[in-house]
């Protein structure tokens, strides 16, 4: 998933992308409301995070701008301003979610995941569930009937992302795109491996592989 | 308001003295006038009775033996009874009297020369004098008399008659005194209602197209007016900003906190947590009363059409649950609130009953009387104990701590509502669950003026 945290607070920028990151979201974090204006044209967001008092421009503004360009990037908005009348201006400009500051990280984290989840049309529940497989977003592990199926940060972020698309074709660049920000190195083989170690845990035919095309995920059809 | 009883009023004042100058003129006016009449008539009849006694004098005619009284040079006056008009001739020990006397006679006059008032036969009232004239070797006491009652009678019914027009001239002077002072004070009427609109809040100044007495007055007013919108925008901006400013560095150390370091000792991360929650509550609930004027009356107004579907929009779209929610709303209800502060209330009262309502949720906004009703409603599980539901509007008590949020949303909204004087209840509610009943004062309201009578 990959997420664009728009914040000016360094020190709650640091806090959150340090949070967000161990929650298997590729983060790239602006300060400027400018940079922030253009940044969901240029690369490919799942998500996005934006705080309102930005230095150049207003985060209204700029949710106004995206939704003018008809963009459908979910937008949570996390802001001190959490009035009911500000809340209601944010919605009204086309916020998804209206986060007031102070928050505690785990409503946060709670909250991004409804939204995403809400996005691919998924239900709110604990798990989520596709194809006969369960997936534990919080303890970043796959539940199965007899016991618990731990995954590394990587595979829980590709599992997660292959969830959210069942039955799509993902290309690696693509895959590579969501599930990496900017700063990383993009090694498509690291992809390779992350597919190969799902499928030792979970399964050969989890992941189908069309050649010249990419992945797709098929989960457990019995 | 001063009860109009002990209130000095203007229209009085004025009444009284116009009423007081007209009735002192108008009595000075009949006392001249009587004045004047008596010294006229006085001289009138003095020149009248001296005239006559030359005439009476002059029908004395010398006779072949003795004089005697040529009736046809007298004035038919004379001889009619009891006519108003006598008189007493007297020489040597003669004595002619005219017929008119008939059977009486003459008070006897004893110095001659002077004028003497004095009862006349009937009513009559007669000023008589008494004068000596040498004629043909011999004294002639002439003594003429002469009724003045009819002038008299004659001016009192004058005066009578200029009393009564007085009395009418004065009743009409009060009427249309009244009539134009009310006309006059209209503008204060006109200012005194918008001033209640102000308050109300459907309206920002007053119209200064008043008359040019008023409109300084108008004009200071609504200086006073904007002085204290603005006074109020920047306190509550001082606080919110204040507010604001802590709320980023709270949110780093929420997320401070959960780093390992402090998780692995639970007793420092309690702690620590607890602390965090009680600023940021704090800061909440100062926030969430500063929000808007509470009362001042000089923001913008809560439009129960416009601004009600706006909260129940944003809380669908933020809880994403479908809930049929019903508005029961009075047509134009535009309540005097400031818009910002219904909204937190409805906003953290309509967020909770979300939270809580199975399915439905219904809102009414109802005025009543001198005060508006807004009753929030759903079939949650509500809150049965009597005594808990008091604790919900506690300060910084959290009844729903399972579900997101700060449950801080009741006592917000208590604390807005009692900031406008209002009142804020839960009960059992018909849907089933909770029940918010505020009641808020039309305070201001377009109460009727004092000035129109």
């Amino acid at each position: 998933m990959r997420l664009l945290l728009v914040e000016d607070s360094v020190a709650l920028a640091d806090e959150l992308l340090l949070r967000l990151r161990a929650e298997g979201y590729a983060c790239d974090w602006l300060v400027d409301g400018r940079d922030a204006l253009r940044a969901p044209f240029d690369e490919s967001y799942d998500i996005a995070v934006l705080d309102l008092g930005l230095p150049g421009v207003n985060g209204l503004d700029i949710l106004r701008e995206w939704r003018t360009a008809e963009l459908a990037l979910p937008v949570l908005v996390l802001t001190a301003r959490n009035g009911w009348s500000e809340r209601i201006e944010g919605l009204e400009a086309g916020a998804d979610d209206y986060l007031g500051k102070p928050f505690h990280p785990d409503e946060l984290v709670l909250r991004l995941r409804a939204l995403i989840r809400r996005s691919h049309g998924s239900e709110a529940a604990p798990l989520l569930r596709v194809n006969g497989l369960a997936l534990d977003e919080a303890r970043q592990c796959v539940r199965a009937e007899d016991g618990e199926v731990p995954l590394t940060g990587g595979e829980f972020a590709l599992l997660r992302y292959f969830m959210l698309h069942p039955g799509r074709v993902l290309s690696r660049w693509q895959l590579a795109e969501h599930l990496y920000d900017l700063e990383s190195e993009r090694n498509s083989n690291v992809i390779e491996v992350h597919v190969s170690h799902l499928r030792d845990k979970l399964g050969k035919d989890i992941i189908a592989t069309r050649r010249g095309q990419g992945y797709v995920f098929c989960g457990l059809s019995e | 308001m001063i009860p109009r009883g002990r209130a000095a009023s203007l229209k009085r004042q004025l009444a009284v003295a116009t009423a007081v100058v007209l009735a002192v003129l108008g009595v000075l006016l009949a006392g001249g006038a009587s004045l004047l009449f008596e010294r006229i008539q006085g001289r009138v009849m003095e020149a009248r009775i001296d005239a006559d006694a030359e005439r009476v004098l002059a029908a004395v005619r010398r006779g072949p033996e003795a004089p005697y009284l040529d009736q046809a040079r007298l004035d038919a006056a004379y001889s009619r009874p009891l006519s108003g008009q006598y008189f007493v001739i007297r020489f040597g020990d003669t004595q002619w009297r005219s017929r008119s006397l008939w059977d009486s006679e003459l008070p006897t006059v004893a110095a001659t020369g002077t004028f003497v008032h004095a009862p006349g036969p009937g009513d009559q009232q007669l000023l008589l004098r008494t004068r000596e004239f040498r004629r043909f070797g011999q004294s002639f006491a002439i003594t003429v008399a002469s009724d003045y009652g009819p002038l008299v009678r004659e001016f009192r019914r004058g005066l009578y008659t200029f009393t009564i027009l007085w009395a009418v001239a004065l009743a009409a002077t009060l009427v249309a005194l009244n009539v134009w002072l009310g006309r006059a004070l209209r503008p204060l009427a006109v200012a005194r209602r918008q001033v209640a609109e102000i308050q109300s809040g459907t309206r920002q100044n007053l119209d200064d197209d008043a008359p040019l007495e008023l409109a300084p007055l108008i004009r200071q007013i609504n200086a006073l007016l904007s002085e204290t919108r603005h006074a109020l925008s920047r306190s509550r901006h001082a606080m919110a900003n204040l507010g604001h400013a802590l709320k980023t560095p709270l949110a780093v150390l929420y997320n401070l906190i959960e780093r390992d370091d402090i998780r692995r000792n639970a007793e420092l991360h309690g702690a620590l947590l607890a602390q965090l929650e009680q600023l940021s509550q704090r800061i909440g609930r100062e926030l969430g009363q500063s929000q808007g004027g509470a009362a001042s009356g000089v923001g913008e107004p809560f439009v129960a059409s416009r601004d009600l579907p706006a909260v129940i929009d944003a809380l669908r779209r933020a809880h994403r649950r479908d809930l049929a929610v019903e508005l029961v709303l009075d047509e134009d209800a535009t309540l005097p609130v400031e818009r910002v502060d219904l909204l937190e209330v409805l906003g953290n009262l309509l967020d909770n009953a979300w939270k809580w309502a199975a399915s439905r949720i219904q809102v009414s906004v109802a005025g009543q009387g001198a005060q508006w009703f807004i009753q929030v409603d759903d079939d949650g599980p509500g809150i049965a104990d009597p005594a808990q539901r008091q604790q919900a509007l506690l300060r910084g008590y959290r009844l729903d701590e399972s579900v997101a949020g700060q449950g801080l949303g009741l006592a917000i909204a208590a604390d807005i509502v009692a900031a406008y004087r209002g009142d804020l209840a839960l009960d059992h509610s018909a849907l089933g669950g909770l029940s918010v009943r505020i009641s808020l004062p039309r305070q201001g309201g377009l109460a009727k003026s004092d000035f129109a009578s």
